[in-house]
């Protein structure tokens, strides 16, 4: 029992592993259940209860790894691999035993021995992964099935469910060094059940099987963006985007510590060329030059309002370049990292008059101009790559986003 | 002559192959950074590329040196060492220290 959930915990993690992977080098996974219903990678699939086989057709060294992406994730899986082959040196064995989570069986004429062992694996609940065709096709075309698979469903009482991978071989087919950036489809079928390890009744399944694969085969693959992409960018052509960014951005300009390109940033990279990336980058301009108004009046007439994140030497700093020349010290502000708030705090505690304030505010919202369109020129030029990792590039940027904030304020400290 | 030894797949030579390139861009891309610090090409207190350069040299020379040893590894594993991946694990240190200097330039005392 332990086994299992060391299986089922290792798969979990490969799962994980494959699908940052394929959300990097691909345009994405979608699983298809056997009514045609797409779901991104990102949302489990639903497989059948009980020992289960799954018979995929085998046209490239991507179908093993994005089978258990999508499989991993609910229920431990191992994957049955030539041993010739996977076992060659240190780095294939690893690679295939550590990284995919391999069954090596023997192609000298003992591979059903082999198959067979993995019998207490396949009871305890792992899904076995088969490639019946025993070999990468080398033009995609399903070639014939052997009977392992099935006899051994049979004998273990297990179902066989064909999966059908779609877009494998256009992006990785045999012989090729580098995968080509494309999307794959996984494509589920109805289990069949093998009565009897008798030839007939195998036949039969395997029959059924090649039946289904084939017609999953003839589907075009489906370009479906991933779950992160459609909820941002769906957010960035809504009124609440435009919101949050717009009081984010004035915020940043009287108390609020995180910089105001960051909401802008998010969602702009999702809106391609579109005027709205325009509009957003606008509104983020407005609401920061608002917000550094409102602080300078609020101090000039004697309000404070809170600057968290902040330390004395930035006010020093800040108050020093404004004394000894106001024109240039917002422009000094674009890079050195005190915040803006810290400024336009000075700005009222000098008592600088708004035709002074407007000046500065050229500098400041220059600066959100250039890493708005710039952001949004990234994003559209890169769309079709973060379509499939988005969620992933943005979580990694937010976790990093602290440390650069720790850096910045010691610097000032 | 570029034939090659039998104990040794092709993604052994690719991991190593690929971890060479890496290094040199990275090693590259740090020394460029180098310069621009140094010679003060974006200001005074250049503080936000600073901590932004910080984060993205720490998180890429950390993956390619994972990526070295692994490369090293794997070609020590099937006694068929090729010059990439030493050559990788050179840059990548020359690359850590470079970039060290360089920070510690700005961020430091």
């Amino acid at each position: 029992m332990s086994s299992t959930s060391a299986l089922a915990r290792e798969s979990w993690l490969r799962a994980k592993l494959w699908g940052t992977i394929f959300g990097v080098f691909s345009r994405g996974i979608t699983t298809y259940d056997a009514s045609g219903q797409p779901k991104p990678l990102s949302q489990k699939i639903t497989l059948p209860d009980g020992p289960l086989i799954v018979v995929a057709n085998h046209s490239s060294h991507a179908d093993s790894v994005a089978l258990v992406a999508a499989i991993g994730r609910v229920r431990p899986v191992l994957v049955v691999s030539a041993k010739d082959y996977w076992k060659q040196d240190a780095t294939a064995e690893w690679l295939s035993a550590g990284l995919v989570g391999t069954w090596p069986i023997s192609r000298d004429g003992h591979g059903y021995d082999d198959l067979a062992a993995v019998r207490p694996k396949v009871e305890a609940g792992a899904v076995l992964v088969v490639f019946a065709e025993g070999t990468r096709s080398v033009d995609g075309k399903l070639q014939e099935f052997h009977s392992g698979a099935f006899r051994l469903a049979a004998d273990l009482g297990a179902r066989v469910l064909p999966v059908g991978i779609v877009g494998a071989f256009a992006a990785l087919p045999k012989g090729a060094t580098w995968p080509k950036r494309l999307p794959y489809n996984l494509r589920f079928g109805v289990p069949i059940d093998v009565p009897s390890a008798e030839p007939i009744h195998t036949d039969a399944a395997a029959a059924q099987a090649r039946a289904q694969l084939s017609e999953m085969l003839e589907q075009p693959v489906e370009d479906n963006p991933q779950f992160g992409w459609s909820r941002v960018r769906r957010l960035a052509f809504g009124w609440v985007g435009l919101a949050v960014i717009f009081f984010w951005a004035f915020g940043e300009g009287v108390f609020w510590p995180l910089i105001a390109e960051m909401p802008l940033m998010l969602l702009i990279v999702t809106v391609g060329w579109r005027w709205r990336g325009l509009l957003l980058t606008v509104v983020a301009c407005i609401g920061s030059a608002l917000g550094v108004l409102a602080t300078w009046w609020l101090v000039d007439h004697g309000f404070n309002p809170p600057s968290p994140l902040t330390t004395p030497l930035m006010f020093e700093i800040a108050r020093d370049q404004l004394t000894s020349n106001p024109d240039t010290a917002f422009w000094r502000q674009m890079f050195n990292g005190i915040p803006v708030k810290v400024y336009a705090h000075e700005a009222g505690a000098l008592h600088l008059s708004l035709d002074q304030v407007l000046l500065a505010l050229i500098p400041r919202m220059l600066r959100i101009a250039i890493i708005g369109v710039g952001t949004w020129m990234l994003g559209s030029a890169l769309s079709r790559w973060l379509k499939s990792c988005l969620g992933m590039v943005q979580g990694i940027c937010l976790a990093l986003f602290p440390f650069g904030l720790w850096l910045t304020v010691g610097y000032w400290s | 002559m570029n034939e090659k030894p039998k104990s040794r797949s092709r993604a052994t030579e690719l991991v190593g192959r690929w971890a060479f390139r890496i290094a040199a861009f990275e090693f590259g891309f740090v020394v460029l950074q180098a310069m621009t610090f140094g010679y003060g090409w974006l200001g005074a207190d250049p503080v936000i590329p600073a901590a932004f350069l910080v984060i993205t040299d720490a998180l890429m020379l950390s993956l390619t040196a994972l990526l070295t040893v692994i490369a090293i590894a794997a070609q020590l594993a099937s006694r068929s060492v090729m010059w990439h991946p030493i050559a990788a694990l050179t840059l990548v240190v020359a690359a850590v220290i470079v970039a060290f200097n360089c920070f510690q330039g700005v961020f430091g005392d």
